[in-house]
């Protein structure tokens, strides 16, 4: 009789968690605080302790201080950010403990602001308006955290991409991969699984993470709902033209003008910010209007001073290069850029907008556990789906800096439940033929000595989730353009062609881009409003008669189906009027 | 090119750090020569985080500027 053995290297976890960023590791953590005796393995498709965003992104995490009024918060959150989208629940409870899961990762040993009595230092955030606080936290955060969790007997494996869960009874039993070095075909047979493989991105732009929604696409496959799909959308920095980065040559909205020297905040913008965001919709519409009639291109006026809140984030800023680490990582982005680049300006530098998109549409509950039992999905893979942060993308999610911050909460959230549902579980029992079909499926890309190259195939896939015309203003004309233009690249999928390991990592990246994709336009077509960053054309009004809904999606039979789900609204605090 | 990623195999102590430090799989190792290969330039995003983390200080990261995007990428496509 055929065994699974034969097919691959099988290993066996009680908590098996996929992700070696930042939440992978402080989930690992809290399962053995919470569990000692639960056998936990952390798999990671590059190296534990570097992978994922983490180490090189903002490096500030917000939340309401001790002195933050959480109702003023909430109410501003829910009117004028998250559109009454949000599981208010939830919204409140990462106001009432995140900064708790902060201060708990700096008595693990990662480096974070202080203030004079050796507290975690906290200051007031420019990114709300009120009542919200943040810290910064050192971009070395995870080699501590790894260090931890290896002395409580986590164990990792490195360099495996995941690509499929197991099921067997409706329940999911683990996973499969390769190693991306040698081709092993790895078999993981867990009692739960905890995706912490962050978002889908899209790789559009030259950004600081590699997941491609592959955690997405493995739950959306094997059964898990999923939730705001449509808030994948893309949201905008303000960035120089040649440089294409979130790190140096970001300007604030008030220094941008056209070519004809017109503000476009005073232009485009409703009501004075901050908006949780460092760009409204509306600019970014307003953006691409003075293009589309001939006022561009845009640029930074650097005579015009930066706003009161701008002087704000250059002190927080500064709190970030207190830490050393990084210091360094800021300062040697700035060493690069001035070395390599030489603007033809000194007081007007040519911008554009810098579309970026983060999907993480798992739905996930309180536990954050998924739908399928056995599952559960934190941070970037779930914040969206768990609907905290309500009509945004997320991350950011609430605002800037609670895209680290829902990370590390969600992590802590997740640890103790799935601990013991791991400890309580039965043994899991794998499928033989399913194994063997994944395996087939998952190779056979570089099984074939030509066809489709993936980088062709992930291009197209940009080309449709990209431009404003079909993803940021949104109209019905434009998203069956997009869906059509998706089921174009879909039909070319079977034939993807991987000419070695890497590439075969990144035809699966591909495949899940494509999925997520589907699933956004899929959404966003079906929610004929405009509610939070969800701006349809053709639908310029927020419907709450109608609209006071989260839409789902979920395979069924082979085929994407889509639901709605009323918010509980009746049994929240802040209601539409 | 997105970057050029230039090592000094001289002064490599074969640690392996840049290669654990890369999130991008752009870094290999290779296992004869004990040495890191930039296998897949394409891909960097010069982050530097090989560079800021080779502790003998032998790596530089060349960005190509201005960055070379995709026509659908690039700002207001009308």
């Amino acid at each position: 009789m055929a065994k699974v053995e034969d097919l691959g290297e099988v290993v066996s976890a009680d908590l098996l968690i996929v992700g070696g960023g930042i939440g992978g590791l402080v989930a690992a953590i809290k399962a053995k605080e919470e569990c000692p005796d639960v056998d936990v393995l952390i798999v990671e498709k590059q190296t534990v302790g570097y992978a994922g965003k983490a180490p090189k992104t903002g490096g500030f995490v917000c939340f309401s201080g001790p002195n933050d009024d959480i109702d003023k918060f909430m109410e501003w959150h829910v009117t004028k950010v998250g559109a009454y989208l949000e599981d208010q629940e939830m919204l409140e409870r990462y106001c009432r403990e995140s900064l708790g899961c902060f201060e708990k990762l700096s008595e693990w040993g990662v480096t974070l602001a202080k203030n004079a009595e050796g507290k975690v230092a906290i200051m007031k955030s420019w990114l709300a308006p009120h009542n919200w606080s943040m810290t910064t936290i050192s971009l070395d955060m995870m080699l501590p955290l790894r260090a931890k969790a290896r002395k409580m007997g986590v164990r990792m494996l490195n360099k495996i991409q995941i690509v499929k869960l197991l099921t067997f009874d409706n329940r999911v039993v683990g996973a499969v991969g390769f190693s991306i070095v040698d081709g092993k075909f790895y078999i993981f047979k867990a009692k739960a699984t905890l995706l912490a493989n962050g978002a889908c991105s899209y790789k559009v732009k030259r950004f600081w993470m590699s997941a491609a929604g592959e955690g997405i696409a493995a739950a959306y496959w094997a059964g898990a709902e999923m939730r705001n799909a449509e808030y994948g959308n893309l949201y905008a920095h303000i960035v120089a033209k040649d440089l294409d980065s979130t790190i140096g040559g970001m300007y604030a909205a008030e220094q941008v003008v056209n070519a004809l020297g017109e503000s476009l905040v005073k232009k485009y913008v409703p009501e004075p910010g901050p908006w949780g965001y460092p760009v409204h919709p509306t600019f970014s519409l307003g953006w691409e209007k003075e293009v589309r009639e001939g006022r561009g291109p845009i640029y930074a006026d650097l005579t015009i001073p930066r706003p009161e809140r701008e002087a704000t984030r250059e002190t927080v800023v500064s709190g970030r290069t207190m830490l050393p680490k990084s210091a360094e990582f800021y300062a040697k982005q700035e060493e690069k850029i001035k070395k390599y680049w030489q603007p033809t300006s000194t007081t007007r530098i040519e911008l554009e907008l810098y579309y970026h998109g983060e999907q993480s549409c798992i739905k996930v509950d309180h536990n954050m556990q998924t739908t399928l039992p056995g599952l559960f999905a934190i941070g970037d893979a779930s914040y969206a789906g768990s609907a905290t942060a309500g009509a945004t993308p997320a991350p950011p999610g609430i605002t800037q800096g609670c895209g680290l911050g829902f990370a590390i909460v969600s992590a802590m959230w997740s640890g103790p439940p799935a601990a013991r549902y791991a400890s309580e579980a039965p043994e899991p029992e794998v499928d033989y033929e399913q194994v063997k079909q994944f395996k087939n499926e998952i190779f056979a890309p570089i099984k074939r000595s030509g066809g489709v190259p993936v980088d062709e195939i992930i291009a197209d896939i940009q080309d449709v989730v990209v431009p404003m015309k079909i993803n940021m203003r949104r109209h019905e004309r434009g998203l069956k353009e997009g869906l059509f233009e998706i089921e174009r690249i879909k039909r070319k999928l079977p034939n993807l062609w991987a000419r070695d390991l890497h590439y075969l990592m990144k035809c699966h990246e591909a495949k899940a881009m494509a999925i997520c994709a589907e699933m956004m336009f899929k959404a966003a077509l079906m929610r004929t409003e405009s509610r939070g960053w969800h701006y349809r054309e053709d639908y310029p009004e927020r419907d709450d008669k109608n609209w006071l809904k989260w839409i789902i999606v979920k395979k069924e039979n082979e085929t994407m189906k889509l639901y709605t789900e009323d918010v509980p609204i009746h049994k929240y605090r802040y209601k539409p009027q | 090119m997105p970057a050029e990623i230039r090592i000094d195999k001289e002064l490599c102590t074969s640690c392996k750090t840049c290669v654990d430090a890369c999130f991008l799989d752009v870094l290999r190792w290779d296992e004869n020569t004990k040495k890191p290969v930039v296998a897949y330039p394409e891909d960097c995003v010069w982050c530097c985080a090989c560079e800021l983390a080779c502790p003998a200080q032998c790596i530089d990261v060349v960005p190509s500027i201005p960055v070379r995007l995709r026509l659908s990428c690039g700002k207001g496509d009308p």
